[in-house]
């Protein structure tokens, strides 16, 4: 880009080109550093404090990270958080490629199907999750006229720790399925048919077409969405809030949950901060391991 | 034996025949191009033989046997596609292994090596198998589809407009090269070209397509001398044939062909035995016409004047019809310019005024 700029500016010097440079991106700068920085270093600031009711108090080193990590709602959480996440990412993305491969085509029918499937993700997180919990309801919703005849009707999905798991877990592939349809399905169309053609006449199976094409040229999409999937339910705070509200007895509070809640039911805000630079530094672990998964084969992209 | 014949083939997309009723048979190591306007059936005729499309009806063999019901990696071809279609994520060697280790565990990775190293070899491409696709230029990628086309020995070829990616220089010489190959390895060839030009100097035998409809199938020679419609004798050509309206009529025990300013005698050819007196359309070449300041020939007044390399194209108003000819370079005409037309009687082509069939044999 500058070589682009000093051969068309000639009589400028390389300092006016990188200070035109900057004004050019200056908006955008501002915008990240108002909305990025400041509050990223606030929060750095409070999670080295004593916060009490948004009154910064003395600053008081680890303490607030020590106290976190050894407490053991917190743990919990971790571990409600890991069982969460990873269920949905690999749910959302199996039941998202299946879409994708099978409403590639561009018939009515499967673009119909594709709109019917996006529905869940473009109504808003907070209604999609306060629907399926009254559809899930002990009084009144699906599982009482499914397990009713079976004499079991008195069962609630929100009071057992491994069913309001699975709702948790069904909410978030519902909503996102489509997400992941909808990425993997632009890098499906970013392949040129023709390669499908020539390897049909190489002799090529569906199945070696699948594992020898379409999985290599996914390759990117495949990160992209897997990343942004898995920060997505890391982060996501609305299906536990409304679906589960972290019950039964904490069993579906994630990590998200539960610095919401040290945060604005405790107002911890030290605490708090210093969840969420864990859970910061948690998470770009895992995007540098996800991308190093991905990258050895690789050689040329 | 590796003939391939179509009989009644159809195909429809929708409302739209692509192919209606086609019969054609290319005889084994012929080296045939389908050669028509975009949309003209051609593509659908090479897909259809490549299992890539059904027919609605109508047989296809290959080698004597039905091949439609058979997919495309049973019927023993193979296909270089226009966009070559190499895989982005493997690397030379492995496109051109791809064809080899697809059908499960056919060949052990020495024969593979083997095989895919004299592919390379013979394509001039032996330094170039570490790359990827993308590192390669269209010319080398162009030799890596027929290599991997190649490296399996398939009964019959199938080239789906091959060369139109190139620039114009290297397509004239990848020409030659393609021809070279025809000619050593000697297998059944299709080609798929709206470039006439490609077609005339590959081909053993060109079928020009239009509209769906085979126009007439015979080698370049017949194809360019003895066009069996307006269509082919407009289309196959370096440019645009001359038609003119008139009327064939006998003078002096001479047949004549008579049209607006227009009077030219016919050579006694035998092709012109059965011809009759009535309404035609004269079609003749640029190349037959010559443009001089000579005294004899038809009157005419220049409009454009063309520099072609080695001679001049001259467009000539002879009263209201407006004739390509060509003109020797130090004739040095201008528009404006009065020249006199002389035609040449052995490149005539009549054709009748409505439906456009040639009036004469096509026979040479």
């Amino acid at each position: 880009m500058r070589a682009w700029f000093q051969r068309r500016r000639k009589g400028a010097s390389r300092a006016d080109a990188d200070a035109f440079a900057l004004r050019l991106v200056a908006p955008a700068l501002l915008i990240e550093f108002l909305f990025v920085f400041v509050p990223l270093a606030v929060g750095l600031y409070y999670s080295f404090h004593s916060v009490r009711f948004f009154q910064v108090g003395r600053f008081v080193g680890f303490d607030n990270y020590l106290s976190v990590l050894t407490s053991p709602a917190v743990l919990n959480s971790f571990a409600v958080t890991a069982v969460f996440a990873f269920g949905s990412l690999i749910l959302t993305f199996v039941v998202g490629f299946a879409l994708a491969l099978h409403l590639e085509r561009d018939g009515r029918v499967a673009v119909f199907m594709r709109a019917v499937v996006l529905v869940p993700y473009v109504i808003s997180m907070l209604v999609g999750s306060l629907l399926l919990k009254w559809v899930l309801s002990q009084d009144s919703g699906v599982p009482q006229t499914v397990l009713g005849p079976l004499g079991i009707a008195d069962f609630s999905v929100f009071a057992d720790s491994s069913s309001a798991m699975a709702a948790l877990i069904y909410n978030a592939v519902w909503r996102d399925a489509a997400f992941a349809m909808i990425m993997l399905l632009a890098g499906l169309k970013s392949i040129p048919l023709e390669l499908y053609a020539a390897a049909r006449v190489d002799g090529a199976s569906p199945w070696y077409r699948f594992r020898r094409l379409t999985l290599p040229l996914l390759k990117t999409p495949m990160l992209i969405t897997l990343v942004r999937l898995l920060m997505h339910f890391v982060n996501s705070l609305t299906f536990q809030l409304i679906l589960t509200g972290g019950g039964p007895v904490n069993k579906t509070e994630t990590v998200a949950l539960r610095t919401f809640r040290l945060g604005f039911e405790d107002y911890a805000l030290g605490r708090a901060n210093a969840l969420s630079f864990v859970v910061f530094l948690i998470n770009v672990c895992m995007i540098v391991l996800l991308v190093k998964l991905f990258k050895p084969t690789e050689k040329l992209r | 034996m590796t003939d391939v014949r179509f009989s009644r083939v159809r195909k429809a997309f929708g409302p739209v025949a692509a192919l209606a009723g086609l019969d054609l048979e290319i005889r084994s190591g012929e080296f045939v191009s389908l050669l028509g306007p975009s949309g003209s059936g051609k593509s659908t005729t090479l897909n259809l033989l490549a299992g890539l499309l059904d027919a609605d009806s109508g047989d296809i063999t290959i080698g004597g046997a039905r091949v439609n019901d058979l997919s495309p990696d049973k019927r023993d071809i193979a296909m270089v596609f226009q966009n070559y279609a190499l895989y982005p994520h493997m690397t030379v060697f492995e496109n051109l292994a791809f064809p080899l280790r697809a059908r499960g565990r056919a060949f052990d990775e020495t024969q593979i090596k083997t095989k895919v190293e004299a592919a390379a070899e013979s394509l001039g491409v032996a330094a170039l198998l570490a790359r990827y696709p993308k590192e390669l230029s269209g010319g080398q990628q162009q030799r890596i589809a027929l290599g991997r086309a190649m490296v399996r020995d398939p009964k019959v070829f199938l080239l789906d407009e091959p060369l139109s990616n190139l620039d114009a220089r290297l397509r004239i010489r990848m020409r030659r090269d393609i021809k070279a190959l025809h000619d050593r390895i000697k297998s059944t060839i299709v080609y798929v070209t709206h470039d006439q030009a490609e077609a005339l100097t590959m081909s053993t035998r060109i079928a020009v397509f239009d509209q769906g409809h085979l126009q007439q199938y015979g080698t370049p020679n017949q194809i360019y001398h003895r066009p069996a419609n307006m269509f082919v004798a407009n289309f196959v050509g370096e440019r645009e044939i001359n038609f003119v309206n008139g009327a064939i009529a006998a003078k002096d025990g001479k047949a004549n062909f008579v049209a607006d300013g227009l009077t030219l005698n016919l050579a006694d050819e035998k092709r012109w035995r059965n011809l009759r007196a009535g309404k035609a359309v004269l079609g003749i070449r640029t190349e037959a016409i010559k443009a001089t300041r000579d005294d004899t020939g038809v009157s005419a007044i220049v409009e454009q004047v063309e520099l072609v390399g080695p001679e001049l194209v001259v467009y000539a108003a002879v009263r209201s019809a407006q004739l390509s000819c060509r003109a020797d370079l130090n004739a040095d005409l201008k528009p404006g310019d009065k020249v006199r037309l002389t035609f040449d009687p052995a490149h005539f082509h009549f054709f009748e005024p409505d439906g456009g069939v040639s009036l004469a044999g096509i026979e040479a």
